[in-house]
């Protein structure tokens, strides 16, 4: 897996488990990808797959009962996994930032928005004058159509999308090379959706930003991602370019997950996916997905053995049985 | 914010104060005979000098006890907006609200001070508390909430008995030493200081027990919040976390219950008062209770219940001010 | 056939009810603790009445100002009365009053709060008001306004008033509870259905706040005792029969604590810090409960 040229970031084998009273849940259960300068990697996947659980363990931000079983992750050569919490403080926010997945309460509610901004910028010792601020903060507000009072203004004033952009707007203020959006659009009206996109899309050709865009609408990621990462019951399934992937999916589930997507002026049936993702406390032998594939039979190696994520083209990944 | 809720507050302040007067014009009235001539009668057989017949006359013509019932509430109502409280029977022919000038000073000192004390002690331990346990904490916690339910009478009791009685190093009563001259100003108010110490004391270590279980539940439920979620994210330092996103947010929303329990603490404070006859209204109102001083007993009344209202009357319509989410609703 | 069939299914569902009252009661440490406690406060005390044969109550029964003994294990006070049977004797007249307080309080306050915040309108705003002001004005304060100029204070009077003002907070937090209610769906359809107001209130709503009721209730009878030991402490308490405030008040009246007489007030001290702390913990186990996020703490 390692035969890319050297990425922003790097994570191997990660490994983030929940407590509970019997097994622990396997949220994230040996995860290996890389994110490079200035791509937008869209990782993809049902509620629970563990996307959310993986963009909150990249910054360390979980906590009990959640805990990380195993793995590393490397962002320009520092395990971020092990080095210590001040030297992570430098790094959180100034070179990778996250934009959280519900913007109704994340926002300090006692403190104005402008306030919120100054305290980062004060926090990485960065001296910008209250005017050089105002500045910077009004570009990004512009790209983001944001009026220009809600600096002034408490999260209580501001409507969903408004806050939704805020938190856009602080996430990038810094300029960090790593932006991590977890569902970035999905509390927001159609129109405002597209704004965000656009405005990821100018950052990232702007100020070379990479992105990870965490989403289970497929169809924002085909619309700014570069690579797409579709995740399972706390695996990769398949992980390659876009474009590729989206016109010959390969893994049954990504066939699945592109044949629900409706296409306008085609009448086709649009099939779904029966059953339920499989309980992460026991999940099981073999493949994850095996229940509810339809390629699935009965005496299968699918059942046995866990597929293992290969190469089955240049920058094409797939882990299933069936191109091994 | 807005106008209905100050007029909601309003309505509320007026219909306590109105309230207050209404029980204090009614309740010597709702009792047969007439309470004043009875007692004075009883006091004067217990030799007690209180200014005799001239004094009920006087009495009744300020009440006017042969008019109708609303016309001497009227009449009432007209006399204390006045600032005409009566006159106090135990210590004729003093009016009582030269009593309460006297006395008001050393309560309004005592309670305001312990008060204030028990909230921000009280918000400070739940709120560190909930961020963070230990067992140092935890103990201390633990050790408030039992004071707490020990009420104000124990723990007023045990201090004079363990700081006043067996090892002597506060005094035993009073507001200051009498008799004795002092060198400085300095040196009459570290008097009033020590003098004061134990009745504030009790005040505060029974008080903060309810603050600091509810800072506590507020502080946990805060750190499952987003926006706590997200300042760690930012990178911002424990302690910034701490005073900006959890305490601030602990802080704001307890401000409203000051107005509630200030009532509270109020009759606690007359309690430790009496305790350690410390002369603040509420050992007067003791003393009168005892001796059936029924105009210096609501007049006090009437300045306890003016000045709770009326402090959490001001309370209520300054925290839309200092909070941002109810000010914009 | 039919009547058989539905009168046995009630009974069962009444059994089955029970039963998981009683596994809750016994799962949850603080509510059995709590419980325990006052259990344990009311056997003492009936056991130590039914055991001295002192008198708590008639004055120069006794010696006075005595020491602890075998004889006397309080010892007695300055009035001649034996404090081991005042302390026994005080305990049960005060639950007494605090309890018959507290269930009425109680009562008046489930009334407002269900017709005022069932019904809304008119009605509503000006309960609320009502509530609110009871609420703001300093109760003991009044009360002791009250109590001073009654006669001959006794048990039914004091614990009616305190009941006066004892209702406002849980008015209050019920009142928020009934309107959330309000909104739920089950109720919703019971309105659709065409049951009335009071069938909805007793069958349909009351039974699913149970465990919120418990701990309000708690809660009352907590401030009833607070506001009756506060009266009695300065002397408004029932003066023929003796509780633990009055206790307080006859031991402040001769000076107990400065002249080292800590058999005379610590004991009832105690007694009263047990009785709050069961119910501390009653209420604590029964907000659990109600809230199972508070579990963490």
């Amino acid at each position: 897996m390692s035969l890319e040229e050297p990425g922003l970031l790097k994570v191997e084998d990660l490994r983030v488990y929940y407590k509970t009273r019997s097994n622990p849940v396997r949220a994230v259960d040996g995860v290996s990808f890389s994110v490079k300068r200035g791509e937008i990697l869209g990782i993809v996947g049902e509620s629970g797959c563990g996307k959310s659980t993986l963009a909150n363990a990249v910054l360390r931000l979980i906590e009990s009962p959640a805990y990380i079983n195993g793995g590393q992750v490397f962002f320009k050569d520092l395990n971020l996994l092990n080095i210590d919490e001040e030297k992570l403080n430098k790094i959180r926010w100034k070179e990778i930032s996250l934009i959280p997945q519900s913007a109704m309460n994340a926002l300090n509610p006692v403190m104005k928005i402008y306030h919120q901004i100054k305290e980062v910028i004060t926090d990485k010792k960065i001296k910008f004058s209250d005017k050089e601020i105002k500045e910077k903060s009004e570009e990004i507000m512009k790209r983001l159509m944001l009026p220009s009072y809600i600096l002034n203004a408490y999260p209580c004033q501001l409507s969903g999308g408004m806050r939704q952009r805020a938190l856009l707007l602080l996430a990038f203020i810094l300029n960090p090379s790593l932006v991590i959006a977890d569902e970035p659009t999905s509390a927001v009206d159609v129109v405002t959706q597209r704004k965000i996109l656009e405005f990821l899309d100018m950052q990232r050709k702007d100020f070379g930003t990479s992105i990870i865009l965490i989403t289970h609408d497929i169809a924002i990621v085909a619309e700014v991602a570069d690579r797409i990462m579709v995740m399972y019951a706390g695996k990769i399934l398949e992980m390659g370019d876009v474009t590729k992937i989206f016109e010959n999916p390969l893994h049954p589930y990504t066939k699945t997950l592109m044949e629900s997507i409706p296409i306008l002026g085609v009448k086709r049936e649009v099939i779904g996916l029966s059953g339920l993702p499989p309980d992460l406390r026991n999940p099981p032998a073999g493949c994850r997905f095996n229940p509810r594939c339809r390629y699935s039979r009965s005496t299968d190696i699918c059942k046995l053995k866990e597929p293992e994520l290969r190469y089955v083209d240049n920058n094409h990944l797939i882990a299933c049985h069936m191109y091994s | 914010m807005g106008l209905p809720y100050v007029i909601r507050r309003s309505i509320v302040y007026f219909l306590s104060l109105f309230g207050g007067l209404l029980i204090n014009f009614l309740a010597p009235r709702l009792v047969p005979g007439n309470p004043l001539q009875a007692r004075l009668m009883e006091l004067q057989r217990m030799g007690v000098r209180a200014g005799g017949q001239e004094f009920v006359e006087k009495y009744m013509r300020i009440f006017g006890l042969e008019q109708p019932l609303h016309i001497q509430f009227i009449n009432y109502l007209s006399s204390v907006l006045q600032g005409n409280l009566g006159v106090s029977i135990t210590r004729f022919p003093t009016e009582v609200r030269e009593v309460i000038a006297l006395h008001f000073p050393w309560t309004l000192g005592l309670l305001y001070f312990s008060y204030f004390a028990c909230f921000f002690i009280g918000v400070l331990l739940g709120a560190l508390v909930g961020w963070k346990s230990s067992k140092m904490r935890n103990a201390v916690f633990m050790l408030f909430i039992v004071l707490s339910q020990m009420q104000y009478y124990t723990v007023a009791m045990s201090l004079l008995y363990l700081f006043a009685f067996l090892f002597p190093i506060f005094p035993t009563g009073s507001a200051y030493s009498l008799g004795i001259t002092f060198e400085s100003i300095f040196h009459q108010i570290a008097d009033i200081a020590w003098h004061a110490a134990l009745p504030a004391l009790s005040i505060i270590l029974t008080g903060v027990g309810g603050w600091t279980l509810a800072a506590r539940g507020l502080m946990v439920s805060i750190k499952g919040e987003d926006y706590l979620m997200l300042a760690k994210a930012k990178g911002l330092s424990e302690r910034r976390r701490f005073l900006y996103y959890g305490l601030k947010n602990t802080l704001l929303p307890q401000v409203t219950d000051l107005a509630i329990t200030m009532g509270f603490v109020a009759t606690g404070s007359i309690l430790v008062e009496v305790i350690f006859r410390y002369p603040g209204m509420g050992y007067v109102l003791y003393r009168a209770i005892t001796a059936l001083d029924y105009p210096l007993i609501q007049g006090i009344a009437l300045m306890y219940v003016f000045g709770v209202t009326t402090a959490g009357f001001i309370v209520d319509l300054m925290y839309p001010l200092i909070d941002p989410r109810v000010r914009h609703e | 056939m039919i009547n058989k069939n539905s009168h046995l299914k009630r009974l069962l569902v009444k059994a089955t009810l029970i039963k998981n009252t009683l596994l809750v009661v016994k799962g949850n440490s603080y509510i059995f603790s709590g419980l325990c406690l006052l259990v344990c406060i009311i056997l003492f005390a009936v056991v130590g009445m039914h055991i001295i044969p002192f008198d708590p109550v008639k004055i120069g029964s006794v010696p006075m100002d005595l020491p602890p003994s075998s004889k006397h294990l309080l010892g007695t006070d300055s009035l001649g009365r034996d404090l081991f049977a005042q302390l026994c004797f005080g305990t049960l007249t005060s639950l007494q009053i605090g309890f018959l307080a507290g269930i009425i309080g109680f009562l008046i306050a489930l009334m407002v709060a269900f017709f005022g915040g069932y019904h809304g309108g008119k009605l509503d705003g000006i309960l609320t008001t009502l509530t609110e002001v009871f609420l703001t004005t300093p109760t003991l304060i009044i009360l002791i306004v009250i109590a001073a100029v009654v006669e001959r204070i006794e048990i039914p009077t004091m614990a009616l008033i305190i009941s006066a003002f004892a209702w406002a907070w849980p008015a209050k937090t019920m009142r928020a509870q009934v309107l959330s209610l309000k909104e739920r769906g089950f109720i919703y359809l019971s309105r659709l259905s065409g049951l009335n107001s009071l069938e909805i209130i007793l069958k349909h709503m009351i039974p699913n706040i149970l465990p919120f009721l418990g701990s309000y209730f708690a809660v009352v009878v907590s401030a009833a005792m607070i506001s009756e030991v506060g009266l009695e402490v300065l002397g408004l308490g029932p003066r023929h029969t003796i509780t633990l405030g009055m206790m307080l008040h006859w031991a402040m009246m001769h000076a107990a604590v400065t002249r080292n007489l800590i058999w005379w007030w610590l004991p009832p001290c105690i007694m009263l810090f047990l009785i709050f702390f069961s119910l501390f913990l009653f209420q604590r186990g029964l907000d659990v409960i109600a809230n199972p996020r508070l579990k963490g703490e």
